[in-house]
């Protein structure tokens, strides 16, 4: 299972290998990354976090390594210096790599869907154990009562056992009696 | 050593065949001695399966390039500690030791049942050797880890550099032990539906199974965040991506399982239920392997594994069927013994607190497949990642942490309004004062707030059960209260235990609420002598240290940290880049405190030469993550502790007992 | 060489460990689950289960959580309910008992007229 997980992260590295290469020639370009107000650093940190890295399969761009991430904040960066709102940002982002680039589905069309299904369990749930709970309520009139004492007198010696074994507490788990099976 | 592996495999199988059908017969004959027989056979899988795990380690240390496996996860210049985590590194290797944690388990846990349960645990065992008969058959003829190369190689291709890291040792076999070993409580829960005697007899063995199974994921994946924490450099524990949620999901299903059980445990009722959670469970751990094994959810592996991801999705499908098959079968026997008695008890609590897990899990499922879903049936390509399950999940895991503070506090059977008021005012109260606290000290943030604010909820109510419990305990035997609380924690393990648990869960809420809504990151390019300032620190970039080794280019970049201008502490960030796998690991610099954790990762220098790219980040409060871990252990540990049978076995005649004229004197 | 032993060594050792119990206990076939055991154990169970059930009202007094009112009613029926498994599970082995005594006796009886 856990292998998978590295297997995913060795397939990130790997294609951080693939880009390696690269690496070098894109370097100097962060180089001279703009400097950000603040608030535009946190801004761009959010971006960051809610566009995922197109070679990497489930990652948001904060969480991956790879060249092309890097890339893209650079380019964020400069955006973001150049004056450009986060919306702007976003939409240029799936111009390029369309909506899978987003890391949530967006509020429309059939990306609702994955936003509708979880408060619609949630409530399903919650009807369906209010209406188990009230049937389980209801079997309370039906249930058996507590069966009355055929025979007090015949019982009383096996209260007195009953007595006995809970007042064992904390002494001999057993008796030395022979257990039922042979 | 080829040979000797895929001998220990056949044999294994031909036990595991016989297990099963043996079993079966024999319950359908009643006949006894063949169920013995069965039984023994599982057992025999364990020293076969273990012939075949030394086998692949023998193969290892030997550098037996000969064999495809062994040549594709070491070389000649791993480490010899390495072999365990090589052991695992790949798809054959892992499926074996699986496989043979399976036959352990099925072992270990049948063995203990064994003088409690007739027919009941003939089929559990069954059940386990139909289990282990899939897996073995995948081994031997998908994913044979023996199997042998044309030629030999000189040598082997080594073992991937991420793996490296202490928490590789542990935490991936505690993830696939822990997933694998629900099976045992599945089996327990089939063998009950099977045999048909329903009663509460599966339901202790059920518990104590599903709580080893819950413990070991719970710890696999807590280790698996502290992993990706140190090596993955991106600052974070937990990315809600498919792998990691695929082992979360049975995670959660078991946590159901074990409140849940307890309700049965006590009070008899539920019984469909549980056998239905732990189904789902079984289930929803299926689904993981099989996301795992190269299911269509973006993974790595190239053709051989997406085969195997295939026959494990049959794999899934004919549990799910079979397992549900047999709870409806057998629906009829499985009525509540007792009603409930009031929507405010212990036991209507417990079952929102399932409905919560259940909806966390199925939406983290939903979250997974919804790509896929979308792709398939509309041709739209979308992504779902952590925003999204941030803002699904989050609210519900804060209601659940809120009825984790309510719950115990209510009585089993019903409780009154003025009861819950009365025990509800101290937690109240310190959640309120936790809250002004934060307010006043200027923390907004309606999320954070509420997460705080809960924890101290929970913390609270559980230290005010443990101060009433033993208060009460010491007046009334008249104990100092240190022994009191020992008394106190010993009398009811499964509840008290809970409670350490609980406080787990309050360290780890705590740690991801602060680290979650506080952190600080910053991207800097540094040049030697230069400084970065990120909150309270600054951080100052020294000198960068190459080292060359057979495998790899290590590279070390040195930072001073400085807090508000005074000298705190010196790091070293560490890189190594690995030729032969192409691949750069990391290993940030983190300085943790309770307070915070200081983050350095060191991503590269510039061609320069002079200049040095860094993440740094201030993550609040992940210390106290770590220390949930041992505080789970030890929680689980308490409430595993198996009780004293006070019922004796036999019944002496009555008539030679005297009466004991005091009645009520149980107290 | 030395594998092939193992090997051979590991099944011959299976079979054995298999084997052994149809071999020997062929004769005196035991049914797999002996109702009336079976039966003394799960009441014996049951009354563990109320005992525990006991545990926790004792608990519950302690905190003060039941009046005590309650908390003797509750008791008396679990103390009951307990009682009345006692009293099953006696009567089960004294039926196991009888059954034994019979068969021993058939058994005696068969020995001394011979075939």
């Amino acid at each position: 299972m856990h292998a998978a997980r590295v297997r995913s992260s060795l397939r990130i590295l790997g294609i951080v290998s693939v880009l390696l290469l690269g690496l070098l020639a894109a370097a100097p370009a962060q180089a001279q990354a703009p400097t950000l107000t603040p608030d535009q650093e946190a801004r761009a940190n959010a971006l960051a976090k809610q566009l995922i890295c197109p070679v990497c399969p489930g990652e948001t761009l904060d969480q991956s390594q790879a060249t092309i991430a890097k890339q893209m904040k650079a380019i964020i960066r400069e955006r973001l210096a150049a004056g450009q709102s986060d919306r702007q940002i976003v939409d240029y982002f799936v111009s390029v790599y369309g909506e899978s680039v987003l890391a949530q589905p967006p509020r429309s069309g059939f990306g609702l869907a994955a936003w509708l299904v979880p408060p619609v369990v949630v409530v399903a749930g919650l009807v369906t154990a209010l209406v188990v709970l009230r049937n389980l309520r209801r079997g309370r009139a039906a249930a058996t009562p507590p069966p009355a004492a055929e025979s007090p007198e015949a019982l009383r010696p096996y209260l007195d056992m009953v007595d006995d074994e809970l007042a064992r507490d904390g002494d001999e788990p057993r008796d030395g009696a022979p257990p039922v099976r042979k | 050593m080829a040979y000797l592996g895929t001998g220990a495999l056949l044999i294994a199988t031909v036990l595991a065949v016989y297990g099963t059908v043996g079993g079966v017969l024999a319950v359908r004959r009643r006949d006894g001695a063949l169920a013995v027989s069965a039984q023994r056979a599982a057992y025999m899988t364990v020293p076969a399966m273990g012939l075949a795990v030394l086998a692949l380690v023998i193969a290892f240390i030997d550098h037996d390039f000969s064999i495809r496996y062994v040549a594709e996860h070491s070389n000649r210049a791993m480490p010899r500690i390495y072999t365990w985590v090589a052991f695992y590194a790949g798809n054959e290797g892992s499926l074996l030791f699986v496989a043979f944690a399976l036959a352990a388990f099925a072992g270990i846990s049948m063995a203990m049942v064994t003088r409690r349960i007739g027919s009941q645990r003939t089929y559990a065992n069954a059940v386990l050797m139909a289990l282990l008969t899939f897996f073995l058959i995948v081994l031997l003829t998908l994913a044979n880890p023996f199997e042998q190369l044309a030629v030999a190689a000189v040598d082997g291709q080594g073992i991937n550099p991420l793996l490296k890291h202490p928490g590789m040792f542990i935490h991936p076999p505690l993830i696939m032990t822990g997933l694998i070993s629900v099976s045992v409580p599945f089996a327990l829960a089939m063998g009950a539906l099977l045999s048909g005697r329903i009663d509460d007899d599966w339901v202790d063995a059920g518990r104590v199974w599903g709580l080893v199974a819950w413990a070991m994921l719970g710890t696999g994946l807590l280790l698996g965040a502290w992993w990706a924490y140190t090596i993955l450099g991106w600052g974070g524990y937990w990315a809600w991506d498919p792998v990691e949620n695929a082992a979360l999901m049975p995670w959660l299903g078991l946590t159901a399982f074990i409140h849940s059980i307890m309700v049965q445990k006590r009070r008899g009722m539920f019984r469909m239920w549980n056998i239905a959670l732990i189904n789902i469970s079984f289930a929803l751990g299926n689904f993981g392997v099989f996301i795992n094994r190269g299911g269509p959810v973006p993974s790595v592996h190239s053709f051989g594994a997406s085969t195997l991801g295939w026959v494990f999705l049959a794999f899934l499908g004919v549990t799910l069927v079979l397992s549900f098959g047999a709870f409806f079968w057998r629906m009829g026997l499985l009525k509540s013994a007792r009603p409930l008695e009031s929507m405010l008890s212990r036991e209507a609590s417990f079952l929102v607190n399932n409905l919560l897990l259940l909806a966390i899990a199925f939406i983290t499922m939903f979250g997974v497949v919804f790509p896929l879903i979308a792709q398939l049936f509309v041709g739209r390509e979308l992504s779902i990642a952590r925003p999204y399950y941030d803002a699904v999940n989050g609210p519900l895991l804060l209601a659940l942490l809120a009825l984790m503070g309510i719950g115990p506090l209510l009585p089993w059977r019903t409780a009154s309004w003025a009861a819950v008021r009365k025990v509800v005012v101290v937690p109240g109260a310190a959640a309120g004062a936790v809250l002004a606290v934060l307010l006043i000290a200027g923390m907004r943030g309606v999320p954070a707030l509420v997460g705080f604010g809960v924890s101290a909820f929970v913390a609270a109510s559980v230290l005010q059960e443990w101060a009433r419990g033993t208060v009460a305990r010491s007046r009334q035997a008249r104990v100092a209260l240190p022994i009191a609380f020992t008394q106190l924690m010993a009398a009811n393990r499964p509840r008290y235990g809970g409670y350490v648990v609980h406080l787990a869960i309050v360290l780890l809420a705590f740690g991801i609420v602060g680290s979650s809504f506080f952190d600080l990151e910053k991207d800097v390019v540094l040049r030697t002598g230069e400084r970065a300032a990120l909150g309270d620190y600054e951080v100052e970039f020294v000198r960068v240290d190459t080292t060359n080794f057979a495998d790899r280019t290590e590279r070390v970049a040195t930072v001073n940290v400085y807090r508000d201008g005074q000298f705190l502490t010196s790091m070293g960030a560490w890189q190594g880049f690995y030729p032969s796998f192409q691949m750069i690991s990391t290993r940030s610099a983190i300085r943790s405190t309770p307070k915070e954790d200081l983050y350095v990762l060191f991503s590269e220098v510039q061609s320069d030469g002079q200049s040095a790219v860094f993440r740094i980040l201030v993550n609040p409060l992940v210390w106290w993550m770590w220390l949930s871990g041992p505080v789970l252990i030890l929680g689980t540990v308490i409430a595993l502790w198996p009780a004293r049978e006070r019922a004796m076995a036999y019944v002496p005649s009555p008539a030679r007992r005297p009466g004991d004229p005091q009645p009520g004197g149980a107290a | 060489m030395l594998v092939a032993l193992l090997i051979v060594a590991l099944g011959i050792l299976s079979l054995v460990v298999v084997a052994y119990p149809l071999l020997t206990s062929r004769g005196a076939a035991r049914p797999i689950d002996d109702p009336a055991v079976e039966l003394a154990q799960r009441l014996r169970r049951a009354r563990d289960r109320v005992y525990e059930e006991i545990r926790a009202l004792q608990q519950e007094r302690f905190m003060r959580d039941i009046t005590e009112e309650q908390y003797q009613e509750q008791l008396n029926a679990a103390r009951l309910r307990a009682a009345q498994l006692l009293q099953e599970q006696r009567r089960v082995q004294e039926t196991i008992a009888e059954i034994e005594a019979a068969v021993e006796a058939g058994m005696a009886r068969a020995e001394r007229r011979p075939a």
